[in-house]
């Protein structure tokens, strides 16, 4: 278990993270049910050491090392296209690829059905997403915009991405 | 059980993780994901719709100036399809199917005997109960009455209310809202003593309003349903009814008057005319024979039953208070708004009637806006006093 989470693998996650989360919690022709996943990288956790929680230093990189290998080895076990010793990039670039032509399919439905979620919210809960994560504003520039403060913008975003995250749920 | 909550955890820890957090935190954040698989199936779901949110937001077309002048307007646009590419659902469509070919009641006024349905809701028992024995004896006067006289006497005016080729929602000044299904209809007769409304033809779905001081008395033919703040559809046909009860609890009681109930026990050997027949809660059906049987009782199909009902829910600037009950008259499971700002919080807008989760997630998506599901309603309440809503 690689405990160690150098600072490029946590700045590369911080990115791939997504992309990773993508591949475990979509349950498009994978042998591996991603409850089964989840569950693994949830054991992995509990037994990284219980001494202290706080022994681990960026525990958000921490997470998605420990499910970058699970799927590592699992693509070993599967014995198709094994991966080349330690190379967790190669590992995302590969998830990211889609590897059957439904995929492409499947990924525009889901957007469609984002965007429409997002027509749904309350138009300040809408703006608010559109302008953190289309225009990269940050909450201060947002509550400048709005006229809000800007642990109100995060409430807006925390509403947002719950209300997404439901509505997706709905739909799988 | 609370997954709304759960997932704003979740949301919460993302952003917070994002946002270079300290030793403490990050701590926190650990033992908050060691605490059950379903955190970290959170978390990473919340990763996935970060990465998916970018995506979808980068074919927004409005500008900044156009958001802001969005969000300004707060109240006024909730613009809601289902699904994606569908297209927008006519008024003609409405119309289900076989409305127009349904033979609606005749002869219901050869009733031998009257049954009578009473509906109580929980929080006040004991005032239901005073109510159904006035209601009792009331309705023993009006059968007797009946088997000389037609009834509801026609010396009382009453308004009358007719839907044409669409469903028609009248919302009456004691804030009952009543649907009438195509081609049916109905005569309201209110006074400072009591509520009356009778069904004369076809079918409607009745929402209650709430005045202890006049009750409300719904006749159907011969068979009389008693107040209170449920939500039930009636659809009267050859003198028999069909009552679905949607939301909230209805006994059925059948009363006839003495001599019929002499007559009867002779015959059938039923030996109190008084038994209450069926209780319906909410998800239940019964139909009820002209002469007081009930021939079916079981699990509603309540979409089936509301069927009539428009597909969609438009309104304008109208209170969130108000649209949930819109809502009610399509789910046994009730939206309930337990906060009086939010209650009164005016919006504006079109949902997909049986989609009340659209509608349930757009609250949701207010700040400060708490949802619990409960088993049998849907409550909204606010975490504290929300200054921005």
């Amino acid at each position: 278990m690689s405990a160690e989470t150098p600072q490029s693998w946590a700045r590369l996650l911080a990115d791939k993270g997504p992309t990773l989360a993508n591949y475990f919690l979509r349950r498009v022709s994978h042998r591996w049910d991603a409850q089964d996943l989840v569950q693994e990288v949830y054991l992995r956790l509990l037994r990284s050491g219980d001494a202290s929680a706080g022994a681990v230093r960026n525990p958000e990189a921490y997470l998605f090392t420990v499910a970058a290998n699970l799927v590592k080895e699992h693509a070993q076990m599967q014995q198709r296209a094994p991966i080349s010793s330690e190379g967790l990039e190669e590992v995302i670039e590969r998830l990211a690829t889609p590897c059957h032509a439904g995929a492409d399919v499947d990924r525009a439905l889901r957007r469609q059905r984002l965007a429409t979620l997002i027509g749904r919210l309350s138009p300040k809960c809408r703006a608010v997403l559109v302008m953190h994560y289309r225009d990269d504003l940050s909450y201060r520039e947002i509550g400048e915009q709005l006229s809000i403060s800007s642990n109100m913008v995060k409430k807006y975003i925390v509403k947002g991405l719950a209300a997404c995250r439901q509505g997706m749920a709905r739909y799988e | 059980m609370n997954d709304r909550r759960l997932t704003e955890e979740a949301a919460t820890w993302y952003l917070d993780m994002q946002d270079a957090p300290d030793a403490r935190m990050e701590a926190q954040f650990m033992v908050w994901l060691r605490r059950s698989p379903q955190h970290v199936a959170e978390y990473m779901a919340m990763a996935q719709m970060h990465g998916d949110l970018r995506a979808a937001t980068a074919a927004e077309q409005m500008s900044i100036d156009e958001l802001r002048s969005l969000a300004g307007s707060e109240s006024a646009v909730v613009a809601l399809h289902r699904g994606v590419g569908r297209e927008h659902p006519s008024p003609l469509k409405r119309l289900p199917q076989g409305a127009m070919d349904a033979p609606y009641g005749k002869g219901a006024m050869d009733a031998p005997c009257g049954s009578r349905f009473s509906g109580e809701t929980r929080p006040r028992k004991p005032r239901a109960k005073a109510l159904t024995w006035a209601a009792a004896a009331a309705a023993v006067l009006v059968v007797c009455g009946a088997l000389t006289a037609t009834w509801p006497s026609p010396a009382e005016p009453g308004i009358r209310y007719a839907a044409g080729i669409d469903v028609r929602e009248v919302t009456l000044d004691d804030d009952t809202v009543v649907q009438l299904s195509p081609q049916s209809a109905m005569v309201v007769r209110f006074d400072t003593a009591a509520r009356r409304i009778e069904l004369v033809e076809g079918s409607a779905s009745f929402d209650i309003g709430k005045d202890p001081a006049r009750p409300m008395k719904v006749t159907v033919g011969r068979q009389q349903i008693d107040d209170v703040g449920t939500v039930f559809d009636v659809q009267r046909s050859d003198g028999a009814a069909q009552v679905t009860v949607v939301s909230g609890q209805v006994s059925v009681w059948n009363l006839p008057s003495p001599w019929l109930a002499r007559a009867r026990a002779r015959l059938t050997g039923t030996p109190s005319p008084r038994d209450r027949l069926v209780d319906l809660r909410g998800g239940e059906t019964a139909r009820v024979d002209a002469d007081g049987h009930v021939t079916g009782h079981g699990q509603a199909n309540v979409a089936v039953a509301t069927q009539w009902l428009p597909e969609d829910i438009r309104f304008h600037d109208t209170s969130v208070a108000e649209v949930a009950r819109r809502f009610n008259a399509y789910s046994t499971r009730p939206l309930v708004v337990d906060d009086p700002e939010l209650a009164g919080k005016r919006i504006s807008g079109v949902f997909h009637a049986r989609d009340p989760e659209a509608f349930i997630a757009y609250v949701d998506s207010l700040p400060h806006v708490r949802v619990e599901r409960m088993t049998d309603r849907v409550r909204f309440s606010t975490t504290h006093r929300a200054t921005q809503l």
